[in-house]
């Protein structure tokens, strides 16, 4: 650092302006990351898991021992669980997963995320299953809020097939 | 003493007098003189003033090599880390570029202004940020809000745990020409709601 007359100043003056620079560049970028924190609300992360309900012989999965809502009725019937996927999803508004179903089903499915009402505090979904044979989907549209599951079940190889989506806005 | 006006006799007495080597009767007659003649005031002033701005300039050149020895402690500590750490490797390297130039208060200036906006504009904004979407316990529910399943018939099931949180079940009973796949699907078995 130059030597000069004026001694303080000239040499502590630019470290407080360094400070200064630095101190200034973070707020600006501070500035600029809100914006992209409030847009994560827009995505939202979903377990989504697939089961197979059945009076056969088996274990059910340690992932489902813990799932009160399997020990509840309508379930109540079935002794056996078996975890056919279990899968975890980002999916930004407009953004569709295809879903894992088992073979044999026949069936295909997917779930949009359509977006995030902040007024109603939801998120809000599209499910859509299609038969192989079937003429058209079926289109099932539920909202979430909080991390409440969502079960959608139907008839499956002498038991129930279940899809079992826990959804919540990504910055939660 | 021989009077005020001899300037070599009155320089050395001031300077005596300033740094306190006068005894009690040479004092006093200084601080007669001092009375008396406004010279001799002024020149006591002078001599003062001097004083201040020599331990002045000792203090900046004490506080020069302090920062001086910091700043080389500092640089050696950043080359012994080598590349992982350059916070305060990169504060040096700005305030050796500001060193350079004469009018330093206008990037500082311009620094303390773009803060001030940013927190400005960083509590407007948080201001106006819409509701988020966390909800208290006991106020997380799921429901269906449209069906459209052809001939399939719905059966829709509402279940709440100890926390309050209410699941929707949607069965689909599906119709007798949809019961291809699986065994025995489409039996339409679906139990009554036990709630």
């Amino acid at each position: 650092m130059q030597e000069t007359t004026k001694g303080r100043t000239m040499r502590q003056r630019p470290i407080v302006e360094a400070w200064a620079l630095l101190a200034a560049a973070a707020a600006l970028l501070l500035l600029v990351a809100r914006p992209q924190a409030a847009a994560a609300e827009e995505k939202a992360q979903c377990r989504i898991m697939t089961i197979h309900a059945t009076n056969k012989e088996g274990k059910t999965d340690e992932k489902l021992k813990g799932l009160a809502i399997l020990k509840k009725a309508p379930f109540t019937g079935y002794s056996t669980f078996l975890l056919i996927s279990d899968r975890t999803h980002t999916l930004a508004a407009g953004a569709a997963v295809g879903l894992s179903l088992p073979a044999g089903s026949e069936l295909s499915g997917k779930l949009n995320f359509k977006g995030a009402n902040a007024a109603l505090k939801e998120l809000n979904f599209r499910l859509t299953m299609m038969k192989e044979k079937a003429k058209e989907p079926e289109e099932i549209d539920f909202a979430v809020r909080g991390k409440a599951p969502f079960l959608y079940v139907r008839p499956f190889k002498e038991g129930l097939l279940l899809l079992h989506f826990q959804c919540s806005a990504l910055s939660q | 003493m021989k009077g005020s006006d001899t300037g070599g006799g009155r320089d050395a007495l001031l300077q005596q007098y300033l740094d306190g080597r006068l005894d009690g009767e040479r004092r006093a007659e200084v601080e007669r003189l001092l009375a008396a003649d406004p010279g001799f005031a002024r020149a006591l002033a002078d001599y003062r003033a001097i004083g201040g701005l020599l331990r002045e300039a000792a203090g900046v050149e004490e506080a020069s090599a302090l920062l001086d020895a910091r700043l080389g402690a500092v640089k050696r500590g950043a080359a012994a880390r080598g590349e992982g750490w350059r916070g305060e490797t990169l504060v040096i390297w700005l305030a050796e570029l500001l060193a350079h130039r004469k009018r330093v208060w206008i990037p500082a200036a311009a620094a303390a202004a773009a803060a001030v906006a940013a927190i400005v504009l960083l509590a407007v904004t948080e201001a106006r940020r819409p509701p988020g979407l966390a909800t208290p316990p006991g106020t997380t529910w799921s429901r269906v809000t449209a069906l459209s399943l052809g001939a399939n018939i719905p059966m829709v099931y509402e279940t709440e745990d100890e926390a309050g949180t209410k699941a929707t079940i949607l069965w689909i009973m599906p119709q007798e020409e949809d019961t291809n796949a699986g065994n025995d699907e489409g039996k339409n078995d679906a139990p009554a709601p036990d709630r």
